[in-house]
């Protein structure tokens, strides 16, 4: 007899402790799915140059405008940086945000409490978390409240080891399900979710079968309940995962024609896309794709034509062709953003340092109104112009778009209570 | 029946002493009506930024803030004095008009007419001298219920001028545990669950509790628990009295491998194992306890509880901090530094970072409102955080309280010495005269309900006297309830850094008389260590009857955990003869010995290493999730560490040992206990049919490192 959720909540609240909580009922989803819409994030990791990007001043003095030429995109008035080709034919499925403003320039990893939470606090000054509330990004709030669809966990993510993109006080289980090999090598292997080839399927079968045999310990002693039915809870999950066929396709790539392969890019980022996409085809309901490299403090220009910005181009645009193409805009949502833009001066050393007061993100896919700009900045991209936008406000957006309850109270790991939506109200010119 | 019948008196009572005065006053009859019919709450016109403009302080901390608030703010709409009943304050709570909160108040109730009447006098405003509230008192404060029996509670106040009134109608009332007991808003508690919980009483600022025990059945006797010292008769007694059987008594082989894991954090080698079992001298518990003790394990693992708490961490205090800090704890733990004097040096620390471990506890937080925090957190186990902007919804606790305590640090300085030596700047703390920092309420230093404290050159020796004395009623018991939490798996309080009165223990009569002999053997940790693990209590097995005090906390039985991080990591390390070796670390150092958490290593990451970025016992991860049962049934490095060439099986396989052999190695080095009869022929039968004995022993070895009976200390 588990307490119910409400009765806990309850007691959670008078008791400060919302730690009593079963676990596996953490593990559950808080309400039936309302909405059914999933995420693909492209996270630019470090702050890519928006003024050297999706927002261009070709009239601003060289300090300013930089070494890139403009050219036109499919939406009039919406040039794009000359290196980005590809998302010159996309913007038509883009919706710009310019006026999402913050002011945390400092540090990275502030942030990107910032940019991947919504919650404008800064949990350390030194960089990790420390002293305060650490909030859950989106996808682990898509898994707290939507929970599992079929073997594939909710909430996947490729790349990275950003500190803030992990559950916070939602706990754990709530963790995106990390990914760290490089889908574009040949002997590409999802870290502890395949079985190695050298033991082999029938090896694996047989291990199961001496678990199940001889745990007579948790079948006999306990009568399971707590952490231990929450173990078994996640053995079933991880064996669900590593046997199911469903997951085993998912991570597939091979199965994709060389010509959609070829049109991601052999790069990355591009084959974290298309895996994202077909892992969201197969059940999952966020993938986050992590791109790194673009704190550009020197050599900013070279770095962005060469490196930085070609294989995101491909990426980004492939997937949102890709995804228009199968019809997959009307129940996903594509986000591109980083944790800042960068300064609107080129330094001494080529490069640009971080900016917050001014950053563009890209959103695109179902109930996005695309096609268009929201917000402006100033004619050296120095600040926004008119009504500037705070990442609290960002963050109703997302929970709008991805159908996320933002009234919901959660309590953090001492107690306290906190509402998902803490006063941010979301951006209604984005809004379909 | 006859309680519904009791209360309705009571009810009745009340009613008539408040038609019996005359006048109705803000402070004493408007802000308890407004709290019981909600208006206050966190939820409504009580959060910070209010309801619909209208904002009160949070369940009427602040009345000259609420008195303002209704009879100026919203230029002086919310009242009409000419026509009470027309004034917004009682025509949005009774309905009359849209009100986002609904109907919260029937116009023929006596709430309403104690709004109506106050309105009508003119709303005078609250007297600085009006009489203040001194106590409460529950009655009965200890109820005895069968499932589904009820039972009223009434809760009579006292006021500063000598007066006493009824106050049930008025109080809040809420179940610790509704699936426990259920208790209604005028105080009728009702029993669903056996067990045992509490019911929290809240008037006007100040708290109380009720304990709620509902048996089983009839009274029992134990017969076959055999006390073992005071602990167990305290238990034996509240188990009868709730018609609870214990759990039997532990194996040689549970108690052996629970008492390493809880004592030193680390599991038994099978030598070690073997040589236990096979010990027939009757005291044999006892002295492995004595063995453990003393053991450099010991330093570790206690090392790490307490450097988890006070948040021992590079970040705070550089490298060579690190050094002084950890090194000072680990040196406390080893020399068996009592309590008092080990809170002491932290409390009271001055001199250089580098040169003095317990300067760094004042390089972890910087205002002192934070040292006023965590002060209360870690060493009295009260969590003051909400007294920062409110009174303490739970608690007696105002801002005064907090920032009293905040003041004992106002006058602290670090100085730099301006040296940028290979190490950075040498840093030194110490008192000074004047002020430091400013608090935002300013407050003189005065300890949680103590008088103000005495001027001197550095008030944090009061303050450090106060905390550790033997009559502070919080210190004591904090540690206690910490280090029986560390052995159990669960505190006697829960959560452990939450002591109040509104969250008892779940035996108070043994949290009292541990946390007393703690004191009196002058806070000795290894003292009460002995004490909990020689208890027959501690000593219980952890398999429990169906349905019966299922979360442990009645003590009926052991309850199961997961191994932490670190001990988890060792455990593997151990039984597999793995040597991991830690960046910035000599080769040999163990997961429990680490530092800080800097050190990289993936799973301790996943299995739940603590930041150290609060001082809440919170912090550490225990939940189960799917990465780690990934990785331990998937990692190839896990995989690796049991099929090493350098490892445990690889020895076994060269060794020419039989079957039977190697299989008792196996559950040796992982369970510390031989396989029974049936294990051993199920798994004999399964090797000797394999094709490959290597590979045989090998899934046998991954089966029982999957296995919770491996992964959980029970």
């Amino acid at each position: 007899m588990f307490p119910t959720r409400r009765s806990f909540l309850r007691i959670g609240a008078l008791s400060f402790g919302g730690l009593s909580l079963p676990n596996l009922l953490e593990a559950q989803a808080d309400s039936p799915t309302q909405s059914e819409i999933n995420c693909i994030m492209l996270w630019t990791e470090g702050g890519m140059s928006n003024i050297d990007t999706f927002d261009m001043k070709p009239d601003a003095p060289a300090e300013y405008r930089g070494e890139f030429k403009a050219i036109a995109s499919t939406v009039p008035g919406s040039p794009v940086c000359e290196h980005l080709p590809f998302m010159a034919k996309q913007m038509h499925n883009v919706c710009l945000v310019k006026s999402i403003a913050h002011t945390e320039s400092g540090d990275h990893a502030a942030a990107q409490h910032y940019m991947l939470t919504g919650y404008p606090q800064r949990p350390d000054p030194s960089g990790q978390p420390a002293g305060s509330t650490v909030y859950p990004a989106f996808g682990s709030l898509i898994s707290r409240q939507k929970g599992w669809r079929n073997a594939l966990p909710p909430n996947v993510s490729f790349g990275g080891k950003t500190t803030y993109m992990g559950a916070g006080y939602l706990g754990s289980a709530h963790n995106p399900l990390r990914i760290a090999g490089d889908p574009n090598l040949r002997d590409f292997r999802v870290d502890d979710v395949s079985i190695p080839a050298t033991l082999g399927n029938g090896r694996s079968v047989r291990r199961r079968s001496m678990l199940d045999n001889l745990d007579a310990w948790q079948a006999d002693v306990e009568k399971s309940r707590g952490q231990l039915l929450d173990r078994s809870v996640y053995y079933r999950q991880a064996f669900d995962l590593l046997t199911s066929p469903v997951a085993k396709r998912a991570f597939r790539l091979d199965d994709e024609p060389a010509a959609v392969r070829d049109r991601y890019g052999s790069t990355r980022e591009g084959q974290s896309c298309l895996l994202a996409r077909r892992l969201i085809e197969a059940g999952v309901r966020f993938v986050t794709v992590t791109s790194g490299g673009w704190d550009t403090h020197d050599n900013n220009f070279n770095r962005l034509k060469q490196a930085l910005l070609p294989p995101l181009d491909k990426a980004w645009s492939a997937l949102l062709d890709d995804l228009q193409q199968r019809g997959l805009f009307s129940n996903t949502v594509v986000l591109c953003a980083g944790e800042f833009g960068r300064t609107p001066t080129v330094n001494g050393a080529a490069g640009r340092d971080h900016y917050a007061p001014c950053n563009v993100i890209g959103i695109s896919g179902a109930g996005v109104k695309m096609g268009h700009t929201v917000g402006k900045t100033d004619s050296k991209c120095t600040q926004v112009v008119g009504r500037a936008h705070s990442t609290l406000d960002y963050a109703a957006t997302m929970f709008r778009l991805l159908g996320i309850d933002g009234t919901r109270e959660y309590h953090t790991e001492d107690g306290r209570p906190v509402l998902v939506n803490n006063g941010g109200e979301a951006i209604s010119e984005v809004l379909a | 029946m006859r309680f519904c019948f009791t209360f309705a008196i009571v009810l009745v009572a009340s009613s008539t002493a408040f038609a019996a005065d005359t006048s109705v006053d803000f402070v004493r009859d408007v802000v308890p009506t407004l709290t019981k019919a909600g208006c206050n709450n966190g939820a409504c016109h009580g959060s910070f930024q209010g309801r619909g403009g209208f904002t009160l302080s949070l369940l009427g901390w602040d009345p000259a803030m609420d008195f303002d608030a209704i009879r100026r703010a919203g230029r002086g709409r919310r009242v009409d004095l000419a026509s009470p009943a027309n004034s917004l304050l009682l025509r949005k709570p009774t309905g009359a008009i849209a009100h986002g909160g609904g109907k919260r108040l029937n116009t023929d109730s006596t709430a309403y007419r104690i709004i109506h009447d106050f309105i009508a006098q003119g709303m005078p405003s609250p007297l600085a001298d009006a009489p203040k509230i001194t106590s409460l008192e529950v009655l009965p404060a200890d109820l005895l219920l069968k499932p589904d029996g009820t039972s009223p509670i009434r809760v009579n106040a006292k006021w500063s001028d000598g007066s006493t009134r009824d106050v049930t109608a008025w109080a809040l009332f809420d179940s610790r545990d509704t699936q426990a007991c259920d208790v209604s808003r005028d105080g009728v508690v009702t029993a669903h669950r056996p067990g045992r919980s509490s019911v929290s009483v809240r008037y006007q600022g100040l708290v109380a509790s009720v304990a709620v025990s509902t048996p089983y059945g009839s009274p029992i006797e134990t017969p076959d628990f055999k006390p073992r010292n005071f602990i167990d008769g305290i238990v034996q007694k509240e188990w009868q009295r709730l018609g609870v059987k214990p759990a039997p008594c532990s194996s040689d082989a549970e108690f052996f491998r629970r008492a390493y894991l809880d004592l030193i954090g680390t599991l038994p080698t099978p030598d070690e194992a073997k040589k236990f079992l096979a010990d027939t001298d009757a005291n044999k518990r006892s002295k492995l306890v004595e063995e453990l003790l003393e053991r450099p394990e010991y330093v570790d693992h206690w090392s790490m509880k307490w450097s988890d708490l006070l948040r021992v961490h590079r970040r705070y205090v550089g490298d060579k901090g690190l050094g002084t800090f950890s090194g000072w704890i680990r040196r406390a733990v080893r020399e068996n530094m009592p309590f008092d004097k080990l809170t002491r040096e932290l409390l009271t620390a001055q001199g250089n970072l580098f040169a003095h471990g317990p300067v760094a506890f004042y390089f972890v937080d910087s205002k002192p409102e934070e040292f006023a925090e965590t002060t209360a957190q870690v060493f009295l186990g009260v969590r003051l955080q909400c007294c920062r902007c409110h009174h303490h919804p739970f608690e007696v606790w105002a801002r005064e309280d907090y920032f009293g305590l905040a003041a004992f640090f106002t006058r602290l300085e670090i100085r730099e010495n301006g040296d940028k030596g290979r190490f950075g700047g040498l840093q030194t703390l110490r008192a000074v005269a004047e002020e430091t920092k400013k608090l935002d309420f300013a407050a003189k230093p005065r300890a949680l309900g103590a008088d103000a404290a005495p001027p001197s050159d550095d008030p944090r020796v009061a303050l450090a006297d106060w905390v550790t004395s033997k009559s502070n009623p919080y210190f004591a018991r904090n540690f206690t309830n910490r280090i029986w939490s560390h052995l159990t798996g669960r505190g006697l309080v829960e959560p452990v850094d939450d002591l109040r009165a509104t969250n008892p223990a779940t035996y108070p009569a043994l949290l009292d008389a541990l946390a007393k002999n703690f004191a009196d053997h002058g806070f000795d940790a290894k003292h009460l260590i002995r004490t909990i693990c020689n208890s027959a209590v501690y000593q219980l097995a952890s398999e429990i009857a169906p349905d019966r005090d299922r979360d442990a906390s009645l003590l009926t039985h052991r309850k199961p955990r997961r191994l932490s991080a670190e001990v988890l990591l060792d455990a593997v390390n151990q039984a597999t003869s793995f040597n991991e070796s830690f960046v910035g670390n000599p080769p040999g150092t163990r997961a429990i010995a680490l530092p800080d958490p800097t050190i990289p290593s993936p799973f301790l990451v996943i299995f739940g290493r603590p930041l150290r970025n609060n001082a809440c016992d919170c912090s550490r991860e225990t939940a189960p999730d799917l990465l780690q049962a990934l990785h331990l049934l998937n990692n190839p490095e896990f995989q690796a560490k049991i099929s090493g060439a350098n490892g445990r099986l690889a020895k076994l396989l060269e060794s020419k040992k039989t079957d039977a052999e190697a299989i008792e190695e196996l559950y040796l080095a992982t369970y510390s206990r031989k396989p029974s009869d049936r294990e051993m022929q199920t798994v004999q039968k399964l090797i000797a049919g394999a094709t490959n004995r290597k590979e045989a022993l090998e899934d046998l070895f991954w089966t029982l490192l999957n296995t919770p009976e491996f992964s959980f200390n029970h």
